[in-house]
């Protein structure tokens, strides 16, 4: 108990301290809840979290029915340490709720549990319609997509020849035909899933998972890479294997769905299955030999630390600087209203417009234009703050960041981040007047 | 009945390897040209291009590249001449060789289905069929390492074919570099499965083979660089199940364009199903097959301990080992499935497998030549032409070690290449790859076209055609274009 209690303390100071900048999508989340601050945001999603992990463990610990206390330790503590729960409390607060709600049926009506994971299911792939048509996988199944491909692998051939030979025809219908390559796309999207890269190592293993979609930033562990062996383990002991395949296949549905790039949103109701069986699988093992906890510390301190210090304490290796800066840009307006009368903020780096007016909170009334400026080709208003990216005072180019803006602009403040956002425009937010 | 099954397999697997031997890959890779060179240049001297005497290593592009597969080459350049062709020959056969020993493999640690199920799966599959159609050393060494494997396995240290499979062990530690770091681990797992066969005479003669090798590494200092600069142990166990993620095996491949068939995985998308199938069985009955799960576990280390993710050709032993689990899964499920399933596999694979061939011949040549260093031979062809009326020949390429393909495709005589290159032997690593006449820098037309009987190779962006036909220091001018009339380079003499 002592160790949940650490672990819980442990997560709450960082999430005070450390807490990783929030996306647009937790801003308009946020919004909706009466503006709440971000800390107090994050927090509700821990204390959900804390919930969530609380009703797996009582979950686990009945359908075990062993070891009890183990059982419920070793659950409660898997669950809130996973990386993948991380996320989700941290930058999924949609997911965070549908999960506690899914755990909360499933633990009042266990009866009810297939129809509570369909419903689920049903629900998130609503919201991601909603949120991400532009990635609907099987919208490539479309026999006119499905053609365009044969066509196009066809061409190919007959440019390789140089446009001398066509193979026959009754060869090209065998090998390429449409039921076959939609057979193969789905089956090769279900087997993306199995993606052990991905679940444990996607920042250093970043040169072969590009080749899936996945894009450069966003990608966090989901899994301890030690989490992989228990979960198979735990599958093969487990008895009730029909039971775990027909729940898990209902939970990979929005995964399915769509593309694989949004794998850590459309797949998290798996998250609770893989732990089950980790949980599992442990309670198979005789932790009462000294050489086992050693080697168990072993290998789990080190990816403990190397996670969470990826997560809260490097934020920039796996995010975007777009939530950083809409955040300092913010709050440095707010630190400044009553020094400057009107502010011209560029929206080049992000959606500052709609972010801007949480993190003013109810002081909004401020004179602000969202425009883009070019101070190389313009001139500047007088008394004027001007906030944007360093190509937009300098112009485009390379290593903008040692150059001084022009247009008789003074630098006020920068805000420095490691990347650029937008090709050849800086890696820093300017301030100047 | 099974040998004739067994044939008609090596037949299918030949075919699949032998068939466009030299047009795909569409061009011989540095790799390979330097092989195939360093072949010609023992044969004709008994030295490699550096002037070393009969070497154990090949430092070639200062890799040091293990020289066994140049060994094999010898016969072949000989027959054959120096060609593709007479360069990829060695590795074909290995593969032919592959697919022997993974039937008698299975057999031993199955049974004769299992064994003519993954006989017939490494025939075709794309991994085994790729790396079999380039010079990759890392195929003739599992040839060698799967050899070993059978023999030992066979022989269980009981008699002398024990010391054969020891001797074929020891052997592929001189045609790759993984070999070297896998064959302790083997040889550890075979001791502790038949430990109460194993007699002194066998430790001592692998040490005995061994000794080589180990000797060389200790006075060639440079030849553990390659290692010292792959090895990374930082991350060693995601990496290690990296080689077991399904993903890898059976959808995206690896990101090394040449290690892998455009569109295909290592496997065939198909065979995840009978793979998972396999494994559950065999961990099921993990005390049946230790031996062989040992195998299996081993066998990723030494793509493991190096930095990249997912390097197929480190650990080619490990999917020779996934093709029988395959094997495995297939045999055990197939009286549990009805026939109509059976219809179905085979209604969805041979349109795989009709694919993997027009793949190899036509999308590999073409649309993945850039990745093979095309355009060599054409080039050098042009050269070798001319060569003889100029003094001087200036070469731009964007492509690394040029002078290895110079060198191949004109057939240059090494005795002649060991003399101009003497003073290279000391600057390690080698900076400078000009030789004899020439030389490689980008040209610069606005000074290079005061040259004197100097033939100057480059693209059109730097040898533009309408200013170097009006210069009067012109005297020969050609256009290279490949086999699709893409411009390769502008090759201009000068007076």
């Amino acid at each position: 108990m002592l160790a949940i209690i650490f672990t819980i303390l442990a997560k709450l100071s960082l999430l005070i301290f450390k807490s990783p900048p929030m996306e647009m999508s937790e801003i308009e989340i946020a919004k909706l809840l009466f503006n709440i601050p971000p800390v107090a945001f994050r927090a509700l999603g821990l204390a959900v979290s804390i919930f969530s992990s609380y009703l797996f463990a009582l979950i686990t610990v009945r359908i075990l029915k062993s070891k009890r206390k183990f059982i419920f330790i070793a659950s409660f503590l898997l669950c809130f340490i996973s990386p993948w729960q991380n996320l989700i409390f941290t930058f999924l607060p949609i997911q965070n709720l549908l999960l506690l709600l899914l755990l909360l049926v499933i633990y009042l009506k266990p009866k009810w549990t297939v129809i509570a994971l369909s419903s689920v299911t049903a629900i998130s792939i609503l919201f991601f319609i909603s949120t991400e048509k532009d990635y609907i996988f099987i919208s490539s199944l479309k026999p006119s997509k499905l053609g365009f491909e044969i066509n196009e692998r066809q061409k190919i051939d007959f440019l390789a020849v140089n446009k001398k030979y066509v193979l026959p025809s009754i060869f090209r219908k065998i090998t390429y035909n449409k039921p076959v390559l939609a057979f193969n796309k789905i089956v090769g999207h279900f087997v993306s899933f199995f993606d052990f890269d991905y679940w444990a190592s996607p920042v250093d293993s970043y040169a072969i998972i590009k080749l899936s979609g996945y894009s450069p930033k966003g990608n966090t562990p989901l899994l301890y890479f030690w989490e992989i062996p228990l979960i198979f383990l735990g599958l093969i002991l487990f008895k009730n294997k029909k039971k775990i395949f027909i729940l898990s296949l209902l939970t990979l549905i929005p995964f399915m769905i769509f593309e694989t790039k949004l794998f850590s949103k459309t797949a998290y109701m798996i998250s609770p299955i893989f732990l089950f069986l980790e949980v599992f699988a442990l309670s198979k093992i005789d932790f009462s030999k000294s050489f086992i906890k050693v080697a168990a510390a072993i290998v789990i301190l080190p990816s403990l630390f190397s996670y969470y210090r990826l997560f809260f304490i490097t934020p920039e290796v796996y995010q975007t600087p777009q939530g950083y800066y809409l955040k300092k840009v913010s709050l440095w307006i707010n630190k400044n209203r009553d020094n400057y009368q009107h502010f011209i903020v560029s929206p080049t780096f992000g959606p500052i417009p709609k972010a801007l007016p949480y993190y003013l909170g109810k002081n909004n009334n401020l004179n602000i234009s969202f425009q883009n400026f070019d101070l190389k080709n313009n001139r500047p208003e007088p008394n004027t703050i001007y906030i944007g990216l360093p190509g937009e005072f300098v112009g485009r180019g390379k290593d903008l960041e040692n150059k001084e803006p022009l247009g008789g602009i003074k630098l006020l403040d920068k805000i420095r981040a490691n990347e650029e956002i937008v090709f050849e425009y800086g890696k820093e937010i300017w301030i100047g007047k | 009945m099974d040998r004739k099954i067994v044939a008609i397999i090596l037949i299918i697997g030949a075919l699949l390897r032998f068939s466009f031997l030299a047009k795909s890959p569409p061009s011989l890779n540095w790799d390979e040209a330097a092989l195939g060179y360093n072949a010609y240049s023992i044969l004709k001297t008994g030295k490699d291009e550096f002037g070393t005497k009969l070497p154990i290593f090949l430092r070639s592009f200062d890799d040091y590249k293990p020289a066994l597969y140049s060994y094999t080459l010898i016969p072949f350049v000989k027959f054959l001449g120096l060609s593709e062709t007479a360069v990829r020959i060695p590795s074909a056969i290995a593969g032919i060789f592959t697919i022997l020993f993974v039937y008698l493999i299975s057999k031993s640690l199955f049974n004769s289905k299992v064994g003519i199920i993954a006989g017939f799966l490494v025939a075709i599959e794309p991994w085994s069929v790729h790396f079999s159609r380039a010079a990759f050393e890392t195929n003739f060494a599992l040839s060698l390492y799967l050899g070993g494997i059978y023999f030992i396995l066979k022989s269980k240290f009981k008699n002398w074919l024990a010391f054969l499979g020891i001797f074929l062990l020891a052997l592929s530690t001189y045609a790759y570099q993984a070999e070297k770091i896998l064959f302790v681990p083997t040889l550890i797992v075979f001791i502790l499965n038949f430990k109460k066969n194993l007699r002194k005479s066998h430790i001592f003669f692998a040490l005995m083979l061994l000794t080589p090798l180990i000797y060389n590494h200790i006075a060639i200092k440079e030849s553990l660089s390659r290692l010292g600069s792959t090895i990374y142990l930082g991350g060693i166990l995601p990496r290690f199940f990296s080689y077991f993620s399904p993903i890898n095996l059976f959808v995206r491949g690896s990101p090394e364009p040449t290690q892998e068939i455009f569109g295909f995985g290592t496997f065939y998308l198909i065979e995840f199903f009978f793979w998972i199938y396999g494994f559950y069985l065999l961990v099921k009955k993990h005390n049946d097959y230790k031996l062989f799960l040992f195998l299996i576990l081993v066998s990723p280390i030494p793509g493991a301990i190096t930095w990249n993710w997912f390097y197929p050709a480190r650990v080619l032993p490990l999917f020779a080992f996934f093709s029988i689990v395959i094997a495995y899964g297939i045999t055990e499920i197939t009286t549990k499935l009805p026939k109509i399933f059976w219809i179905m596999v085979i209604f969805i694979s041979i349109p795989s497998v009709l694919n993997l061939i027009t793949n190899l011949l036509f999308y590999l040549p073409y649309q993945e030549r850039g990745n093979w260093q095309y355009g060599m031979k054409e080039v050098v062809q042009e050269i070798v032409k001319k060569e003889s009326s100029y003094k001087k020949i200036i070469f731009e390429t964007k492509t690394a070690q040029p002078h290895i393909f110079i060198l191949f495709y004109s057939k240059y005589d090494p005795v002649k290449y060991q003399e101009e290159t003497k003073s290279l032997v000391n600057e390690k690593p080698r900076k400078n790859f000009n030789f004899g006449k020439f030389t490689f820098r980008d040209v610069y037309w606005e000074s290079d076209k005061y040259l004197e009987q100097t033939l100057l190779l480059a693209p059109e962006s730097s040898l533009p055609k309408d200013k170097v036909k009006s210069s009067s220091n012109l005297n020969y001018f050609s256009e290279v274009n490949d086999f699709w009339a893409n411009p390769l380079s502008n090759v201009v003499g000068l007076k």
